[in-house]
């Protein structure tokens, strides 16, 4: 869920709470107000009408009563208006839906009283004997104290209603306080878990957001909120993201520097050995040109710059190639050579080499092996391999084979020397790295040569074991197009 | 190393929820035991049902019930203390409130137009209230038909005087018209009706007088036995209930107990019967014209007796307070 709806979600669900609370009060309030006044209004109707009737009864009553009958139009008026009164009451709890039990029977025991009474009440007027006069007495006097009980039948069932009526008038105003209580309940209970909520999703997160990212400036990074899919969750990933890239970056930058450190180091370092001897022979030969020296003395000492400065030259392009490498800008000239006769001109090209360090080389070749390479880099590797075998053999042979397999040429340069050292073996491929008490160099030589290899596709591999040598083979693809081979 | 549970672990908690279901367990209703005496008479149907439809039962009431021949014996046998109530008639009821009984009543259960009357010997040529006078007439004493003879002799201008009363119970008087000892009979149903029709006896009534039979008795002994008389009327009021639902109940009722009575006669009983529980002024006003007329005749002792009184409707309001219209309250109440 959004951050917006988590916000707004409970703000419409209290109003929408808060709304259907006070609809439901007023529509109660306003439907007990309208039935209590209508209710009302009827029963006191009624209560009149029934007062009305039992005293026209009780007029009458007294009338008939009184034996001598002087006003017979007066009494019967009076019976007359009383039963006019009936017929009205009768017509008015007919329309009120009077209900039963009670109210049912009174009122049709009140409709079949009407006739018999108004009957009696006339035979009683209109009796001319004692005896008729008797009977027609009796006979009025019993339907007269019925109907008397009847309407207070009528009076006592009708103030029931009352009683019944505010009884549920005040059983619906409990409801109501009820429910009101409830709501209000509700409506607390709502509020204090909206509270809760939009504090434990929005603002602890927003708190933890905050701390987390003051710990970015101390150096630590900032903590996802798990499981969160709204704003901020998201916010929080991309924070953290963006934190653990730039402690990345930072490391990165941090190693970079420190390499090219290194790096400038080193390189100053090695330059210096050939430019101080290169400063010195010059000093030498000009100390010597000026005392006259020989040819052959002249010769030595600008054979001894050419070596220095060759030195130099292999020093510089070193580091050229390794800043080609670190920028992917190591371009290969490939071509379809052969190989067998590449080995054998670099080997022959380095005998003096190996012969310095009184190393025997053994040379393996299958015949006519090709391969596409760029030929000046694979020199160069293999140049590196038999460089790097020649400092370490210490004396011992050395071994250059090359063949081939369906799958790949493999070319190996095996010494018989004391093997790498273990601390050093991790290490190896990696630029400047350089063994312990070993010759003089920028500890490129690996670095570059397996640099070279990858780019071509293959890849080079060190087997080596105390005091049983070294061996570095190079597995190259092999050739595309056995065709136009050039040889090395 | 795996831990033994002890068994009051293990069967813990269930023995506790059935124990605890055993505490919220309702404590059983007692059963109570009450005695009843009525006439067999229509009036009587509510009692009938509640009994067929085992409502006295379903309010762990075990009703002994037992058989008079008019409501005024039952009222007597309740005034002796053998009953809790009777089911009687105003006439008997008035006339023991006169002579200073406690008596009271707790409902009326039948109201009635018609039912009572004068069965005439169909050889004598009375044809209306005025042609009684000097005629023999059986009367059972102290009972309602009593009455309403003396209003239909009202009614046709006479006085008790202006006839000759025959006195019996009713099997006495309905054989004495048979055999034309005397040339009316004042009945009641059923003996009315089988007295009475189509080459027998004619039929006089009243339109006047209305029976009501009630459950009444003494007020210590209501009072005394709350408990079991509110639990007879609850059964009374819900056999009102059911046959207001199912007025067929009222004819199934009936007609085991009175087959004397054909089709037709018990057509007019049902017809001319109102089976409602209630209190109202109508029985106020209908005991207070019984007293005036008991006391009229010379029958009533001099004190006077408050009619509203013998009325006690606080049960039955509790139980049913739309069938108490009284307007208003006795002055001795229940306690």
């Amino acid at each position: 869920m959004s951050l917006a709806r988590k916000l707004v979600a409970p703000q419409v669900f209290i109003l929408v709470l808060i709304s259907a609370l006070a609809a439901t009060l007023i529509l109660v309030a306003r439907s007990e107000r309208q039935q209590l006044e209508e209710t009302t209004r009827r029963l006191q109707q009624t209560g009149l009408r029934i007062q009305r009737l039992a005293q026209l009864f009780t007029d009458t009553e007294r009338q008939l009563l009184s034996e001598v009958v002087t006003r017979q139009d007066l009494v019967t008026r009076g019976i007359k208006a009383s039963n006019e009164e009936i017929d009205l009451l009768l017509d008015e709890l007919s329309r009120s839906e009077w209900n039963p039990p009670g109210g049912t029977t009174l009122l049709q025991d009140l409709r079949r009283l009407r006739r018999p009474l108004v009957e009696a009440q006339q035979a009683l007027l209109d009796s001319r004997s004692q005896v008729e006069g008797r009977s027609a007495f009796v006979r009025w006097w019993f339907l007269d104290q019925r109907a008397n009980a009847l309407l207070a039948d009528l009076s006592a069932d009708n103030l029931k209603r009352v009683d019944r009526i505010l009884s549920q008038v005040a059983v619906n105003r409990r409801r109501s306080d009820l429910l009101l209580l409830t709501l209000t309940l509700l409506c607390a209970l709502t509020v204090a878990g909206t509270t809760v909520y939009v504090f434990r999703g929005v603002i602890a997160p927003l708190v933890r957001l905050t701390a987390a990212s003051r710990a970015v400036e101390e150096g630590g990074t900032v903590p996802m909120l798990p499981g969160r899919r709204d704003e901020l969750g998201a916010l929080s990933r991309v924070l953290a993201r963006t934190t653990e890239r730039l402690v990345a970056t930072n490391a990165e930058l941090q190693e970079a520097l420190t390499a090219r450190e290194h790096f400038i180091s080193i390189a100053a370092h090695e330059l210096r050995t050939p430019l101080t001897s290169l400063s010195l022979q010059l000093s030498l030969l000009q100390r010597r040109l000026e005392q006259g020296a020989d040819r052959g003395t002249l010769e030595r000492n600008t054979d001894a710059l050419a070596r220095q400065a060759q030195r130099l030259m292999q020093l510089v392009g070193e580091l050229l190639d390794v800043t080609r490498i670190q920028r992917g800008r190591l371009d290969l000239h490939r071509e379809t050579v052969r190989l067998d006769g590449l080995v054998q001109e670099v080997c022959a090209r380095c005998a003096p080499l190996l012969d310095a360090g009184r190393n025997r080389l053994t040379l393996e070749v299958e015949p006519e092996v090709v391969c596409d390479v760029d030929p000046s880099r694979l020199d160069q590797v293999l140049v590196n391999l038999l460089g790097n075998a020649t400092r370490h053999a210490q004396g011992a042979p050395i071994e250059v084979r090359l063949w081939t397999t369906p799958a790949e040429t493999c070319l190996s340069v095996r010494d018989g020397g004391p093997g790498i050292p273990e601390a050093v073996r991790s290490r190896l491929f990696e630029p400047f790295a350089r063994a312990p008490g070993a010759a003089p160099g920028l500890g490129l030589g690996l670095y570059i040569s397996r640099e070279i290899v990858e780019a071509h596709g293959g890849r080079i591999e060190v087997k080596t074991a105390r005091g049983e040598g070294t061996a570095f083979t190079v597995h190259l693809p092999p050739a595309r197009s056995p065709v136009s081979v050039a040889t090395g | 190393m795996q831990r033994l549970r002890s068994p009051l672990g293990t069967f813990g908690p269930g023995l506790g929820l059935v124990l605890l279901l055993a505490g919220c367990t309702p404590a059983p209703v007692e059963e109570l035991t009450y005695r009843v005496g009525y006439p067999d008479l229509p009036g009587t149907l509510l009692l009938y049902v509640a009994k067929d439809a085992q409502l006295f039962a379903a309010e762990h009431l075990q009703v002994e019930a037992k058989v008079f021949p008019t409501g005024r014996e039952a009222l007597e046998a309740a005034i002796a203390g053998e009953l809790d109530a009777a089911v009687v008639y105003s006439t008997p009821l008035v006339l023991a409130a006169m002579r200073g009984e406690d008596v009271v009543v707790l409902t009326t259960l039948n109201r009635a137009e018609g039912l009572t009357g004068l069965a005439i010997q169909p050889a004598t040529n009375i044809r209306t209230a005025a042609d009684l006078r000097g005629r023999r007439i059986g009367i059972s004493p102290g009972t309602s038909s009593q009455l309403a003879l003396d209003v239909l002799l009202a009614e046709g201008g006479l006085e008790p005087r202006d006839i000759r009363p025959v006195l019996g119970q009713p099997r006495e008087l309905m054989a004495a018209l048979a055999t034309g000892e005397v040339d009316a009979a004042s009945l009641w149903v059923p003996n009315l009706l089988v007295a009475t029709g189509p080459g027998k006896a004619r039929l006089l009534v009243s339109e006047l007088y209305t029976e009501m039979s009630m459950l009444a008795g003494m007020r210590p002994r209501i009072e005394a036995r709350r408990t079991e008389t509110r639990r007879f009327l609850r059964a009374l009021l819900r056999a009102e209930a059911m046959i207001q639902r199912r007025p067929q109940l009222v004819e199934s009722a009936l007609r085991p107990r009175f087959p004397m009575l054909d089709h037709e006669q018990l057509q007019t009983v049902i017809s001319h019967s109102r089976y409602q529980l209630g209190l109202s002024n109508l029985l106020i006003s209908a005991l207070r014209q019984e007293g005036a007329w008991l006391e009229g005749r010379g029958e009533a002792r001099a004190e006077r007796v408050r009619f509203s009184d013998l009325v006690a409707p606080t049960m039955l309001e509790e139980l049913a307070p739309e069938s108490v219209t009284l307007l208003s309250a006795p002055e001795r109440a229940l306690r």
